[in-house]
């Protein structure tokens, strides 16, 4: 009982073999592409003017936040946890910043450049959200997906009870101006999601600490033993993420034009679908920064289309999970591949 | 009367010629074996000769190759350690098949819990059972008692109550006294006789000769993959064990080089690890292959890898080239420039599911960073390609490849190409050469033997005694967590070896 | 860890791990009594335990999963969708027994999916369950076409309100048979004790022969279909089901099972006494909170604290890998 292959000294793997697995990490790592194609291409079929220049533009503007709060996220995921967070970074910084430059008595309400004072203190709001998640993985040594859970409950809590559930409007006009305003004609939103999804592109995929990232996926003690700072790394992939839906958090806000502590209420499944849909697996060390691009705009993509295709929200939800689990067994289908190899006899003793 | 001629169906196994391999490895060649009713076998063998394995195919654990076995006549091929249980062979671990969540009593009838109303659990009348086989056994221990709670000595207690349950008629017991207490100890070896008493069959695995000497009425000794000889105990002497353990003509050529080592680069004072590692000292030298022995649970692994802060020790010191080292952490160590490879690649020296230029470069990258730790694409291709050339790492596509698709040999190549990237100055290596063909292994040895040339300190860390005497400038000999000898190269002498590696300094 | 092989050392730390649920539980009704000395009329009692049981029973359930290692995220959405049908078919006619067995059953079918992806393709716990929350949620929904559905039948007021010999709910009693089964079925049943095993080496687990894939596969399928049965019996009680029902629960079943000693990582905690304790600790701290009036949206932010510190203390007993 041989496993396939794995016995034959390396080199002698023959060109069927070779095209077999190629395909199979293929569809295993860029699952998106099978999915993202067809759709778009049976949109431009079904749905009259959707090939216009203005709505592909429009498209872009929709995803951009969802494509930079998903970019943080991917980092969590690649490292085989979750963050559930994100949602309590957006809604804590959104009323945080709001009720900084709200012309209706914020603190710095009068000030020209309140504003911007108010975006840092949102980014600060995600990093110390993130600091404590970080903190909870890798020195209380928690499960991620509780940690993120627990932080959730408490800082949307407190956004709640804050505000009351109220709303804090009257936000200044350079503020609101972030979701709708563009320089030398690119829509702002657009040219944040480029510097985003560039920083974190090659963040991942170019430095030595996005080598470490996957390399952590993979396996802790390998990482470890070969010298990598896991604690240290982990860490940061938080900060990141939180970093990241804090940013993704200004655009929204910036877009409703008032803070709301519910504002990403039902955010979640379109981020964790985005990254999963877009080829980054929870098994760890493996993703890709252009497939969670990818995986934003389509869902944005799914969205739109499927509302206008008179689809309720809650339908295209289980579209959504659907596709999450599709994906997910696509991946389970890929790892066997290699793990029959891997499962040998017991060692030479 | 005549002399009473030991009757057939008094053989309660026979196993004929017996092959294994492993990927290609011949791990058993022509193995055969007869075990007695009642009879107590020890079954002794370097490491690496082939007991377990053997072990694992009369368990049902591992398929053999070629081969037969019959057990009380009839032909037994289990397909399955479940039905080499039924048949009545019980294989005792090492790490023993418990669950420290559950009782003692709980773990005993594991597979069949005795019923009682409505059909559920009837724990007083198991509690009792429990009780009465543990006494059997001189165990004192409750039935109610935690496994989590119990020392070594009373959880194997329970393993072989557990098997005597099951109606076992083969017990194999796999180097059972390593942790062990002396009282544990004795507790254990009344029961085997008693056991063997009752015609239940033993089988003992052990490189503790005078306790294989005390226990078995017959020994077997296994040697690179063969069965040497089976004969009865009072036939043998001790001396006479342990030159058929290593008795192999050295004929095999190593490559040994002349070699002028340097000033001491690294040193180990008195470094402790609770019941594992006692007092260990050892220092090695630039230029220097310092070769280190021992059998199974000698502490070898369990002292670099304290070292290297895979895991921790609790007393000793260490120095580097002359300074005592405060950080025992693999990122530290590996800045400056000592190198460990473990003895389970697969485990902890691979990404499995990555490609081999990425596992090779895993330790090098931040050596070969450009500006804002950007990775140097070109680097890592000149390096890795580098290291597969020298190395003759046999791939199609560093990139494309995963390691784990690599022959086992090639992965060894893979993670000493890892760390050879990071140019260490000192090279701890455990079984560097497990599991690869004996070309291989030469072009390593002649590798090791550049690296001395150039001044890097070498570990290396081996079970195969031929090897070491082959290549090493000296070699360090460790018994039961202690430094029990060492001698240099002119010294070098099988027996000598063996014989601290069991008995410990003489 | 204590796991080493060695004697018994009992230190403060030991004690606190054995005893401390239940000081907790002591302390927090001795707080809540001290501010409003209503809290331990045995109308709140009985109160109290009303407002347990659906929870409870869902706990059950997810004790179950989290002793082999496992976690189901779905049991919120189960209560939805398990409440909502059986409004609609009581409504419609349906008589008591029957709406019971649907409910189990509907759950039981959700569970049947989780564990086949789970159990059989080995597919991650997390993003299963993630993903069938969703999914369950949105076809509950479509179903209901996002209509409040309302108990108008005999059904509903029978479960809301029948009190045997006048005091007891039939709620609670359902409670009790639940719990008490869930406990009796973990110690006295061989299944029972597979799990545990399961949970503490599964390897070992393997080499013994217990059917490690099946056992977990039947974890999911007894999580669903309490956590359908939780939904019968929580829908009747608020009268009128949302499409935000029992939104969230799952990690209120969670922390109160952590709270009572189930550990996340397996192999450890019991159903009578660890998570029902678990539950009425959780419970309280929310039948407290509205006693003081509390502002409505801190209890979001308590039941965060809770589910922080109660896994935190698990963590800190067991190893992990940084995930």
């Amino acid at each position: 009982m041989h496993p396939r292959g794995s016995a034959r000294a390396a080199g002698e793997a023959g060109y069927p073999d070779m095209i077999m697995s190629n395909l199979r990490r293929y569809l295993q790592e860029k699952p998106i592409n099978l999915v993202f194609l067809p759709f778009v291409v049976l949109s431009l079929i079904f749905i009259p003017g959707f090939g216009r220049w203005q709505n592909l533009v429009n498209i872009l503007v929709q995803s951009a936040d969802l494509s930079i709060i998903a970019c943080g996220m991917t980092f969590v995921i690649m490292n085989g946890g979750i963050d559930f967070s994100v949602v309590a970074v957006i809604n804590l910084g959104s009323i945080v910043g709001a009720s900084v430059m709200t012309r209706d008595g914020g603190m710095l309400g009068s000030s020209p450049y309140g504003w911007a004072v108010a975006i840092l203190v949102m980014l600060i709001v995600g990093l110390l959200i993130g600091a404590v998640n970080g903190i909870a993985v890798v020195k209380l040594k928690m499960p991620s997906f509780i940690a993120t859970m627990g932080t959730q409950l408490v800082f949307s809590g407190l956004a709640l009870v804050y505000t009351q559930s109220v709303t804090i409007g009257d936000l200044p006009d350079s503020f609101t101006g972030i979701a709708e305003g563009s320089i030398a004609y690119v829509p702002i939103p657009i040219l944040m999601t480029i510097a985003v999804v560039a920083f974190s592109y090659y963040l991942l995929h170019h430095t030595v600490f996005g080598r470490h990232v996957f390399a952590i996926g993979t396996s802790h003690k390998v990482s470890y033993i070969s010298g990598i700072h896991v604690k240290r790394t982990v860490f940061t992939l938080f900060l990141l993420s939180g970093f990241l839906a804090a940013l993704g958090g200004t655009i929204m806000t910036s877009r409703v034009g008032a803070g709301m502590p519910a504002l990403a209420r039902e955010m979640l499944l379109d981020i964790v679908a985005a990254v999963i849909i877009g080829g980054t697996s929870i098994a760890g060390g493996r993703g890709s920064m252009i497939g969670t691009l990818i995986g934003a705009v389509f869902i944005i993509v799914l969205n739109n289309s499927l509302k206008l295709l008179g689809i309720q929200w809650y339908i295209i939800n289980v579209f959504k999970g659907v596709l999450v689990l599709v994906v997910a067994f696509l991946d389970f289908v890929g790892r066997r591949g290699h793990r029959s190899h891997g499962r040998r006899g017991a060692s030479c003793e | 009367m005549g002399e009473e001629v030991p009757a057939v169906s008094e053989v309660l196994l026979s196993i004929e010629d017996i092959e294994k391999s492993f990927s290609g490895v011949a791990v058993l060649e022509c193995v055969s074996m007869k075990l007695k009713k009642g009879s107590v076998l020890g079954l002794v063998g370097e490491n690496g000769a082939g007991k377990s394995t053997l072990m694992n195919i009369l368990g049902g654990i591992v398929p053999r190759d070629n081969g037969s076995m019959s057990l009380a006549g009839s032909e037994y091929s289990p397909n399955g350690p479940i039905e080499a249980a039924r048949k009545g062979i019980v294989f005792i671990h090492q790490e023993l098949n418990l669950f420290t969540n559950l009782s003692v009593a709980e773990n005993m009838f594991l597979e069949k819990y005795p019923r009682g109303i409505a059909g559920g659990i009837a724990y007083k009348s198991m509690y009792s059972e429990a009780q009465r086989m543990l006494r059997a056994l001189g165990e004192t221990v409750s039935p109610r008692a935690l496994v989590a709670d119990l020392p070594m000595g009373t959880r194997q207690m329970i393993e072989i109550s557990k098997a005597l349950k099951e109606d076992a008629k083969i017990i194999i017991f796999d180097e059972p006294t390593t942790s062990l207490s002396t009282k544990e100890k004795e507790r254990l070896f009344a029961i085997i006789k008693d056991l063997s008493s009752q015609e239940v069959s033993i089988i003992y695995i052990s490189h503790m000769l005078d306790d294989v000497f005390r226990l078995c009425d017959e020994i077997a000794v296994l040697r690179d993959g063969r069965m040497i000889t089976q004969k009865a105990t009072r036939d043998l002497s001790k001396d006479q064990v342990i030159s058929l353990m290593v008795g192999r003509e050295l004929s095999k050529l190593f490559p040994y080089v002349e070699k002028s080592p340097g000033k001491e680069v690294l040193r180990f004072e008195d470094i402790s690890q609770g019941k594992t590692l006692h007092n260990i000292g050892l220092a090695l030298r630039e230029g220097e292959i310092v070769g280190l022995f021992g059998l199974m649970g000698a502490g070898r692994s369990e002292f670099v890898k304290a070292i290297f802060g895979v895991d921790k020790f609790d007393s000793g010191e260490v120095f580097f080239k002359g300074e005592k080292v405060k950080r025992f952490d693999p990122s530290t160590w590996i800045e400056n420039g000592v190198a460990l490879i473990t003895e389970n690649r697969r485990e902890e020296g691979l990404l499995l599911p990555k490609s081999i230029k990425d596992n090779l470069v895993l330790a090098h990258l931040n050596q070969i960073k450009g500006p804002l730790n950007s990775i140097r694409v070109r680097s890592e291709n000149s390096a890795s390609d580098r290291v597969i050339e020298q190395l003759r790492i046999r791939t199609y596509d560093k990139n494309e490849q995963q390691a784990v698709m690599l022959s086992g040999g090639n992965q060894q190549k893979t993670v000493i190409g890892k760390w050879l990237l990071t140019k260490p100055k000192v090279f701890l290596l455990d079984e560097p050469t497990r599991g690869i063909d004996v070309g291989a292994k030469y072009e390593l040895y002649n590798h090791f033997n550049d690296l001395a040339l150039d001044k890097t300190a070498i570990l290396f860390i081996s079970s195969e005694m031929e090897e070491l005497m082959g290549v090493c400038d000296r070699i360090c000999v460790m018994c039961r967590g202690r430094i029990a000898g060492e001698l240099d190269r002119g010294k070098f002498d099988q027996e000598t070896i063996l014989k601290l590696a069991i008995e410990g300094a003489m | 860890m204590k796991a080493a092989a060695g004697g018994q050392d009992y230190s403060a730390v030991d004690f606190f791990y054995k005893y401390g649920l239940y000081m907790v539980f002591v302390a927090l009704i001795a707080v809540f009594t001290a501010l409003n000395a209503t809290f331990i009329s045995a109308a709140n009692i009985v109160n109290l335990l009303q407002q347990s049981s659906s929870a409870s029973i869902a706990a059950t359930g997810m004790v179950c999963v989290m002793l082999t290692g496992g976690i189901d995220l779905t049991i919120g959405s189960i209560i939805y969708l398990s409440a909502a049908v059986v409004v609609m078919m009581t409504n419609a006619g349906l008589g008591i027994l029957p709406a019971l067995v649907v409910s189990i059953g509907i759950g039981a079918a959700v569970g049947v999916i989780n564990g086949v992806m789970i159990a059989r393709f080995k597919l991650v716990p997390i993003i299963v369950t993630l993903a069938m929350m969703f999914i369950v949620r949105g076809l509950t929904m479509a179903l209901t076409e996002i209509k409040m559905q309302y108990f108008m039948n005999p059904v509903g007021d029978f479960i809301a309100r029948y009190r045997v010999f006048g005091i007891l709910p039939v709620i609670v009693i359902a409670m009790a048979v639940v719990v008490i089964a869930g406990q009796l079925t973990l110690k006295y049943t061989a299944f029972g004790r597979h799990l545990y095993a399961i949970g503490n080496n599964p390897v070992a687990a393997r080499k013994s022969g217990i059917a490690l894939d099946l056992k977990t596969f039947i974890t999911y399928v007894i999580s669903g279909s309490l956590a359908g049965l939780a939904g019968l019996i929580g829908g009747a009680q608020v009268g009128g089901v949302t499409t935000t029902y029992g939104s969230g629960q799952e990690f209120l079943v969670i922390s109160a099972c952590v709270l009572g000693g189930v550990s996340l990582f397996g192999g450890k905690g019991k159903v009578l006494p660890g998570a029902f304790i678990g539950v009425l600790i959780v419970m309280s701290i929310e039948n407290g909170l509205v006693m003081v009036n509390a502002n409505v949206y801190l209890y979001t932010v308590v039941r965060g604290i809770i589910i922080f510190l109660a896994v935190m203390v698990d963590c800190m007993r067991n190893k992990s890998d940084l995930r």
